[in-house]
């Protein structure tokens, strides 16, 4: 399994976010690190299917980002994750599974069970509206899981997570790269540096370093930092 | 899965609690608009079996019991002379026989002297021993003086000459005031759930910016077509159903107050009553169209309905076209009542037959008087037909526009 982007490039007017990338993704967990701005959203957006890249081409196993077979294998957690406030939990669930093709019996089952996998299975029949920023965020990562797909995008999930949470998302996540593709951006290094099997840091819409978790130094803060020195970080 | 998210989409709309508590308003409205002429009280004259005349004053709802029942008598007869006259030598025993100072028309005949009364003749009238002719006399003339009050053409005389033509007489008898209670409600049914559709489905697609839920939509499987079916399918299942809700009440009602019979009985023997205080009632008897009661109605709520239909894709395109639901709820709101306010020179017949085909005008008493014909690559068309395919065709139009719209912002450009 292998998701391939080619010299994938977005321009907004003289703006160039995304700068010619090109990658080829493989089952583990990928931590993309970058400063607020750095291009992080818009290549994960691309990757997801719903911007259109200036140039290039991404597929997963030859399979066209634009094509339904693509989005029936993907999870998406977006940066800022939107939901509907008059929808419990359960539902928002179901209905994102209904969403990604999935049955009606497998899907409450799947529901219920990520529910119990995120700790919101006391909360699931309460309207999403009385949950608190990281409980809605955990409701986010749980819909990303829902059809155990094979290339999971994650745009800042550990935004508004208290530590405990953190540490129970990241397991979570190492489970998952263990049989899929798993692209986790973040500006926060410790979030990655644990669990990524492959680092990749990006600047002003370039990739600015690709390495395997166990050639990258052990100061990964440190020397996340000397990449963007002078980089208006 | 297109059932699941169907299902959803439905339920996203009637959870925002504003719209419960409108619909049970509505509801209300609509059994009080029902219910209220019930409770006003009428004097009621008629004859018993053995012969005693009977005065009371009862509610409106007791008369209607007793409409119905002395219509019972008289329920598949033919409106002809014979009858006439017997109604008008029973009357005139009873009020020789009275020493009551008013004049009264007794209920025992109640079919006979309510179809000659429709028409502006007294049932009275002891000018003539034919009134049934008569009576069909005044229908005739007040079908042209319809022509000449709408300004038609000779071809639509014509047309409508024709028509008039296959009308049978005599007419058969029945007590038909419920469907007549029907079209009365039927304006207002309409004035209600249109500005419900408005506020219910002006969010439809704009809650999906503004509660930032695209990105994981679009981003699925079922989230570029079937999502965007199945919520279009739920927006117009809530405008129809909100208004075949309404109408269904009234029915009931309406029935149970006046039963159901009379649904073969020519239009032109119906009173559409306005439920504006100060407006006299609209009679049907000017109408030249070949059509029962009963086919009234569902011409009238049929056209109600695509009317809704249309209204419901207009908000849900509107909803996707600016991406915000308040532009989208006020434009067709505030078109609605500039609509209501304002009225095209009474001079120009072109004009106020355009303006008739506003949604908000459309269901009005008169809808069944429209006779003005469109002429369409020489065909004449009717205005019931012109109606079904004006608003069936745009609210097909909004919706595989709105599809299309969804479909091509899927991927942003930009």
């Amino acid at each position: 399994m292998e998701l391939n982007m080619d010299r994938i490039t977005k321009q907004y007017g003289a703006k160039i976010a995304v700068d010619r990338i090109s990658l080829t993704l493989k089952p583990g967990v990928t931590g993309l690190l970058g400063a607020n701005g750095a291009g992080k959203t818009t290549l994960m957006r691309m990757i997801c299917g719903i911007l259109r890249p200036t140039s290039g081409t991404i597929s997963l196993d030859g399979l066209d980002v634009s094509t339904e077979a693509y989005r029936a294998v993907l999870g998406y957690l977006p940066q800022d994750f939107g939901y509907y406030p008059s929808f419990t939990g359960l539902d928002f669930l179901l209905y994102m599974a209904a969403l990604k093709g999935m049955e009606r019996s497998r899907a409450r089952q799947r529901s219920l069970e990520l529910l119990e996998v995120v700790g919101l299975a006391d909360v699931g029949r309460k309207k999403i509206r009385t949950y608190s920023g990281g409980m809605k965020q955990r409701l986010g990562i749980a819909q990303a899981l829902l059809n155990q797909p094979k290339l999971l995008i994650l745009d800042e999930p550990t935004a508004g997570l208290d530590p405990k949470e953190r540490v129970r998302f990241r397991t979570l996540i190492q489970e998952q790269g263990e049989g899929s593709i798993v692209l986790l951006s973040t500006h926060i290094v410790s979030d990655v540096e644990h669990i990524a099997d492959r680092i990749l840091m990006v600047r002003d819409g370039q990739l600015i370093y690709d390495g395997e978790a166990h050639d990258t130094p052990q100061d990964l803060e440190g020397f996340y930092l000397r990449q963007f020195e002078g980089g208006g970080m | 899965m297109f059932g699941t998210l169907y299902r959803y989409e439905l339920k996203k709309i009637l959870t925002r609690p504003y719209i419960l508590l409108l619909l049970v308003l509505m509801v209300g409205v609509t059994l009080f608009l029902n219910v209220k002429p019930l409770l006003a009280q009428e004097e009621v004259a008629y004859a018993e079996e053995d012969g005693t005349l009977v005065f009371d004053t009862v509610s409106r709802y007791e008369a209607i019991q007793l409409e119905r029942r002395f219509s019972k008598e008289d329920a598949g007869c033919l409106l002809d002379n014979e009858a006439a006259l017997e109604m008008r030598e029973l009357n005139e025993y009873y009020l020789e026989k009275t020493i009551w100072p008013v004049s009264f028309l007794l209920l025992n005949r109640f079919l006979v002297q309510d179809a000659i009364s429709v028409t502006f003749l007294n049932p009275m009238g002891d000018w003539t021993d034919q009134m049934a002719d008569k009576t069909y006399e005044a229908i005739a003339y007040w079908q042209e003086e319809q022509y000449q009050n709408q300004r038609l053409t000779q071809k639509e005389i014509d047309y409508w000459e024709t028509e008039r033509a296959g009308i049978t007489t005599p007419y058969t008898l029945d007590y038909a005031k419920g469907y007549s209670g029907i079209l009365s409600m039927a304006q207002w049914l309409n004035l209600m759930v249109l500005p419900f559709v408005f506020v219910c489905l002006c969010g439809s697609f704009s809650d999906d910016h503004v509660y930032k839920t695209w990105p994981i939509l679009t981003s699925s499987k079922h989230g570029r077509k079937s999502l965007v079916l199945a919520r279009l399918v739920a927006g117009e299942t809530l405008a129809g159903g909100a208004l075949l809700l309404l109408f269904a009440v009234t029915a009931a009602i309406q029935f149970f107050v006046h039963g159901a019979q009379g649904a073969g009985v020519p239009i032109q023997l119906l009173e559409v009553e306005n439920l504006r205080p100060g407006f006299g009632e609209t009679r049907l008897c000017a109408s030249s169209r070949v059509m029962t009661a009963g086919q009234g109605v569902l011409v009238t709520v049929g056209v109600s309905l695509l009317i809704l239909l249309f209204a419901g894709a207009l908000a849900m395109l509107l909803s996707k076209l600016f991406r915000r639901a308040i532009p989208a709820l006020a434009l067709p709101l505030g078109l609605m009542l500039l609509s209501l306010m304002f009225g095209p020179s009474y001079y120009s017949r072109m004009q106020v037959q355009i303006w008739s085909y506003f949604p908000t005008r459309r269901i009005s008493e008169e809808f069944l008087l429209d006779e003005r014909l469109v002429s369409l690559g020489g065909i004449q068309l009717e205005s019931i037909t012109v109606s079904a395919w004006l608003y069936g065709l745009l609210a097909i139009l909004c919706l595989v526009w709105c599809f299309w719209l969804y479909r091509r912002h899927v991927v942003e450009q930009e």
